[in-house]
């Protein structure tokens, strides 16, 4: 029996700040509203990098000066504590002395601090060294009742805690009774550091003691009298556990509790350090801000389509369109490895889940010298970087496919990633097409996709990383009767089939701050098939490598050289038997498939070998100029490339930035152009020359104005011609030259709207013309998707109980089309051939669409169910995607889009 | 490792919640913002008179508090209503009134005090001109209480309808699918359950009035109804009401 009406302390510690003892230039703000600086050095180009704070995992209290407790003196000390890589206290210096001084608060507040031990810090999942600001609280409390127990906040959970009680309470037996561990609701994530509180009655004859979790998440209580017990515990953020747990003699109560967050939101984990601006149109997107953006159908890479420089497609094309180059023009990476296609059959889906991703880059043009081969735009993936606290993952059904993706950490330094996806449209479309249709679809569209990733970090300067992926698209129709689809046709059957796989090994190598190389390998293959029957076909497998080597280095604080080199092997056999492939800007119409032209070829090998370098200066600490080299050769044409870019931006005030940027960039042409039946194998390179002026304007924290014009001058295009060549005294047609031109100019804003207030969006508008001349032509005209306005407003409010509601709205000029002026009888076919008139001269009328998406958590012990409805075009806008002509081509009726279409989906995560 | 704790007794006094308790706790201060919050949405909704201003004032909706005073239209609501309507068809010639019967499913949640949001669908048959015709609608349903018995309720979402005519012994049949949009004003009773201050969810009886657009493709369907709604509202757990001591546990 404890006879001291005082006991002693009540010691309480905050952690108010943390500071990365290498150089911060850049600053956070975490969750709690303290302030977090990252290491974000000058010429880091890598992804912005969470700032995970240190965690008290052994908090040593301090012992209160036994003349101050005497004489019943409070008072407390601010400290600053420095922590190394390996989470060991450095140093502990007084920041705030206690007062009154001399009694030895300090000292005790020092004593202690350097006995903690913390998890340490990590940026971008590798430990750093931090100092941390913490106050250390004396405080005595006046006991009501002789408690005969203990307050226990042993953070090992190892029984080494000894109750400082007076030396009488020594003689009073510890007997744990009560033991419990506290987890978030539906992550099961441990809640470090709460306090929780037990008790029992009311008022004054209430008494009761409290424990703080540990980095389990446990905590404990001795020596309770036998009875039921309150228990109480309200961490910040979250809704208060109030539960009532009966005590008995001689036994032991466990419990775990689960107590739930007031609100699930996934964007504020979001606790990032914007990585230096070196790009001038770059456009980054986390996985997670922009999983709910309706249309999207929860899938991250979608959601580019609504950026600005990006045109519309239609629903079911899986291109991207940007700043008026074709489709081609554009590199999509995954992680730095070329990707054959991103999206599966429709647009709809990207290859890669959202589980695996961490985020995109999208660069619209100027991109810098580290990508190549592209004359269009660059889209850059970035896989997660697993660090997994638990065996997690989640399961997403919908009506078009169904996917489940696991994780799992492997001791400390290595974790583990698993995605597998299928669709099940086929079954869907074979239940609905009746049985007499002309066409029966013995695969309808079908797809799937497979991933493995494995991240390994020994320790602090390596880092390995294995992915394995792939993906299988494939759709097979039957004719009954193929005659209606044309007069030439007799193939009875159908199919189209796209797959890839690919394994990429990656070593990450950071010493230090000042220097860092990234090794990558890829290797795997890429199976095309279209055909119809033995009539036409295309058959290409391609097997390629890739080797990459980038390393930077930081020659001063304001100085840092990066370089690599990217060299790429592929090994192609190809069987094509087709007629004439269309092009951009010709008029769409019935293939002439009484014109089949055949060429094979078999273990075509070709390479492409990049190397790049690029200066990253910064003077002033606010004009950064990037000026960069890339060379190219590429075998398949012969050619090489040398493209200087230069990328600068200049903060006038920390809230107003100009920037500009020049480049040229370079791209072989497409592999049918340049074959010697379909193409012209003497083609060269297609050049580029990529203009960018513009400024940003941050308001506020979470606001951001980007408004950038932009000017596009392509050179050498393919373009076709009628041309011929003697060859072996006969003549032959050269089918295509570089005598193509392209110019594109014109305006793209962006208003962004980070994740504050509980919304998110932005309000993306392109102002554009895009022209093409092709050879022989004395006229410029319209690019196929030259659409002068494209405005998307787009946004998502987080609502209370868990609700999210999104929203999309775009408006955008119709694509241009050709015309049919009519048809001529053609006796032998009996078939009227359309007249066109000019490419391009005419437009479909003006798209406008609405979407809205309502999404809904369920919380649940262990896990989280998430249900979906995505309303595409919820006001039925009656959108015109083209024109369907008669037999003789003198009347024409819309063809409409994409009518309301609403689509429920569940996904489980635990 | 020298390891020496202290902690102190615990009052439980001192950690009780409530508005009544002036207090620099700093656990109580929670309960007392949320009070303030509670008052500044009650405030907002007074001032709600239009359906576009529920976009407007989105991000002050999010802004819920943690704990809430306890409410009979809590939790979710789960409510099925057979309703009366008079039709009336816009096609190449307009038809109608024809009086029509069904009836409409609703599943939802109170977000705040003032909103609900679900999913609402419903179907109705109804006759004359010698056609047949049903007609029905799924979509999304927000319900704004500016009172603690007044409702007003948004609907938007996919409809459909049917037309079948008697043609020669033979069933032709018209169909149209598209955007439906609908709105709707509500009071509600709950029988027995007002005595109760701290009472979370419970039965309501709900009469309902209201309008539908249908599918507005060439041919449109208007529908005036009224209803009688039957709802149970599950209230909220424990853990999520502002309770006093004696009665959270």
């Amino acid at each position: 029996m404890m006879r001291n009406n005082w006991i002693a302390v009540v010691l309480a510690a905050y952690v108010l700040g943390i500071v990365p003892l290498a150089a911060a230039s850049v600053s956070a703000q975490t969750d709690d509203g303290a302030s977090a600086q990252t290491d974000a050095s000058p010429a880091s180009d890598e992804a912005p990098q969470e700032v995970v704070p240190p965690i008290l995992k052994q908090e040593v209290p301090a012992e209160y000066p036994p003349r101050a407790l005497e004489e019943r003196i409070t008072s407390e000390v601010i400290l600053e504590i420095d922590i190394d890589e390996t989470g060991m206290v450095e140093g502990v210096q007084v920041v705030v002395p206690a007062s009154p001084a001399g009694y030895g608060f300090d000292e005790a507040a020092v004593d202690a601090a350097n006995l903690f031990e913390f998890e340490p810090a990590t940026q971008g999942g590798l430990p750093i060294p931090v100092r941390i600001t913490y106050r250390t609280v004396f405080q005595l409390a006046e006991k009501t009742e002789p408690p005969g127990v203990t307050m226990d906040t042993d953070a090992n959970n190892d029984g080494s805690t000894v109750q400082n009680a007076p030396a009488e309470d020594k003689e009073v037996e510890r007997i744990l009774n009560f033991k419990g561990t506290l987890r978030e609701r539906g992550t099961r994530l441990p809640l470090v550091g709460v306090t929780v509180t037990i008790f029992k009655g009311m008022g004054n004859l209430a008494v009761g003691y409290e424990a703080i979790t540990d980095a389990d998440g446990k905590f404990e209580f001795y020596n309770l009298k036998p009875g039921t017990w309150m228990l109480l515990s309200e961490p910040e953020g979250y809704f208060p556990l109030r539960t009532r747990d009966d005590v008995r003699e001689n036994e032991l109560t466990e419990a775990t509790y689960y107590v739930e967050r007031s609100e699930y939101n996934p964007y504020d984990v979001l606790v990032e350090g914007e990585k230096l601006r070196k790009e001038i149109s770059r456009k980054s997107l986390k996985t997670e801000v922009i999983e709910r953006v309706p249309g999207t159908f929860g899938d991250v890479l979608t959601v580019v389509k609504n950026l600005p420089g990006v045109a519309r497609t239609t629903a079911a094309a899986g291109n991207i369109v940007v700043r008026g180059s074709s489709p081609e023009d554009t590199q999509v990476f995954v992680d730095g490895v070329e990707v054959p296609i991103i999206y599966h059959f429709g647009g709809l889906r990207s290859v890669i889940p959202l589980g695996m991703l961490d985020g995109l880059d999208f660069y619209p043009g100027n991109f810098s010298s580290e990508f190549g081969r592209a004359t269009g735009g660059v889209v850059d993936v970035r896989l997660k970087r697993l660090r997994p606290q638990k065996i997690g993952g989640y399961v997403d059904v919908n009506l078009a496919d169904s996917g489940v993706y696991l994780e799992a950490p492997i001791g400390k330094k290595a974790a583990v990633a698993a995605a597998f996806r299928r669709s099940y449209i086929d079954g869907i479309i074979n239940a609905v097409v009746p049985d007499d249709a002309s066409v029966n679809l013995i695969t309808a569209p079908r797809y799937y996709d497979y991933q493995l990733l494995g991240n390994y970090r020994p320790n602090k300067d390596n880092e390995f990383t294995g992915f394995f992926f792939g993906s299988d698209d494939e759709l097979k129709l039957l004719f009954d009767n193929p005659a209606e689809f044309s007069p030439d046709l007799t193939a009875t059957s159908g199919t189209t089939s796209t797959s890839f796989y690919r394994t990429v090994l990656e070593h990450r190598y950071t010493p230090s701050s000042g220097f860092n190389n990234v090794f990558k390998t890829s290797a795997g293959r890429n199976k095309v098939f279209v055909g119809l029957g033995d009539q036409i076909y295309l058959d290409l497998n391609t097997y390629v490598a890739q080797i990459y080597d980038k390393f930077s280095v930081g020659i001063s604080d304001n100085v840092r050289i990066a370089a690599g080199v990217d060299y790429l092997y592929s090994i192609a056999d190809a069987r094509i038997k087709f007629p004439e492939i269309g092009k951009e800007g010709e008029a769409g119409g019935r293939p002439d498939l009484s014109n089949i032209l055949y060429t094979e070829s078999t273990n075509a090998a070709n390479h492409s070998v990049g190397t790049f370098a690029q200066l990253e200066t910064r003077f002033f600490d606010r004009w950064t100029i990037v000026p960069g080299i890339r060379f190219d050769y590429f075998s398949r044409v012969g050619q090489s490339s040398l493209a200087p870019r230069l990328n600068s931006r200049f903060d006038i005030t920390r809230k107003w930035t100009i920037k500009g940027g020049i480049g040229a960039y370079h791209q072989e042409p497409t592999f049918d152009e340049t074959d010697k039946v379909f193409g012209n194998p003497d083609l060269g390179l297609e050049k580029a020359m990529h203009y960018s002026v513009g400024f940003e304007y941050s308001p506020l924290e979470y606001l951001t104005l980007d408004v950038t014009g932009f000017y596009k001058e392509m050179d050498d295009l393919v373009s076709r011609t009628d041309a011929t060549v003697a060859q072996d005294g006969t003549p032959s047609p050269v089918n295509y030259v570089n005598g193509g031109k392209g110019r594109v100019y014109g305006l793209e804003v962006m208003l962004k709207h980070e994740f504050a207030n509980n919304f998110n969006g932005w309000i993306s508008y392109t102002l554009s013309k895009a022209m093409r001349k092709d050879v022989g032509d004395t006229e410029w005209r319209r690019f196929d998707y030259d659409q002068t306005h494209i405005l998307t407003l787009l946004g998502s409010y987080s609502l209370p109980k868990n609700w999210t509601l999104g929203f999309r709205w775009r408006i955008v000029t119709g694509s241009p089309s050709t015309p049919r002026l009519g048809a001529v009888y053609s006796v032998d076919d009996s078939y009227y051939e359309p007249r066109y008139g000019k490419p391009n001269s005419e437009r479909l009328p003006t798209f406008h669409q609405a979407d809205l998406r309502l999404d809904k958590r369920w919380i649940y012990d262990r896990w989280i169910l998430t249900a979906y409805l995505d309303v595409q075009n919820i006001y039925n806008s009656p959108n015109v995607s083209g024109y369907q002509y008669n037999y003789d081509s003198s009347e024409r009726r819309p063809r409409q889009g994409l009518p309301i279409l609403p689509v429920i989906g569940v996904k489980g995560e635990f | 490792m020298r390891r020496i704790q202290y902690r102190p007794v615990f009052e439980p006094k001192d950690v009780a919640w409530g508005p009544k308790i002036e207090t620099n706790d700093s656990r109580r201060s929670r309960t007392v913002s949320h009070d303030e919050v509670s008052q500044g949405h009650e405030g907002t909704a007074s001032a709600m008179v239009a359906v576009l201003l529920v976009m407007l004032l989105l991000p002050a909706i999010a802004a819920a508090e943690t704990l809430e005073k306890p409410a009979l239209k809590q939790g979710y609501y789960f409510s099925l209503t057979p309703a009366f309507e008079l039709v009336f068809v816009d096609s190449k010639q307009n038809f109608g009134p024809w009086p029509s019967g069904g009836g409409q499913l609703r599943m939802g949640e109170a977000l705040t005090r003032w909103l609900d949001l679900g999913l609402a669908g419903g179907v109705s048959v109804a006759k004359g001109n010698d056609l047949r015709l049903i007609h029905g609608h799924f979509g999304v349903e927000a319900t704004l209480k500016p009172t603690r018995f007044w409702a007003f309720g948004v609907q938007a979402g996919m409809g459909f309808a049917d037309f079948t005519r008697q043609k020669s012994g033979m069933a032709e049949v018209i169909g149209r699918f598209g955007a439906t949009y609908g709105l709707t004003v509500q009071y509600d009773f709950f029988p027995g359950s007002r005595k109760d201050p701290l009472k979370s969810g419970g039965l309501a009886l709900t009469p309902m009035a209201g309008v539908y657009l249908g599918p507005a493709d060439t041919t449109s369907v208007y529908s005036i109804f009224i209803g009688l709604s039957v709802s149970w509202w599950t209230g909220l757990s424990k853990n999520k009401l502002d309770l006093p001591l004696e009665k959270a546990f």
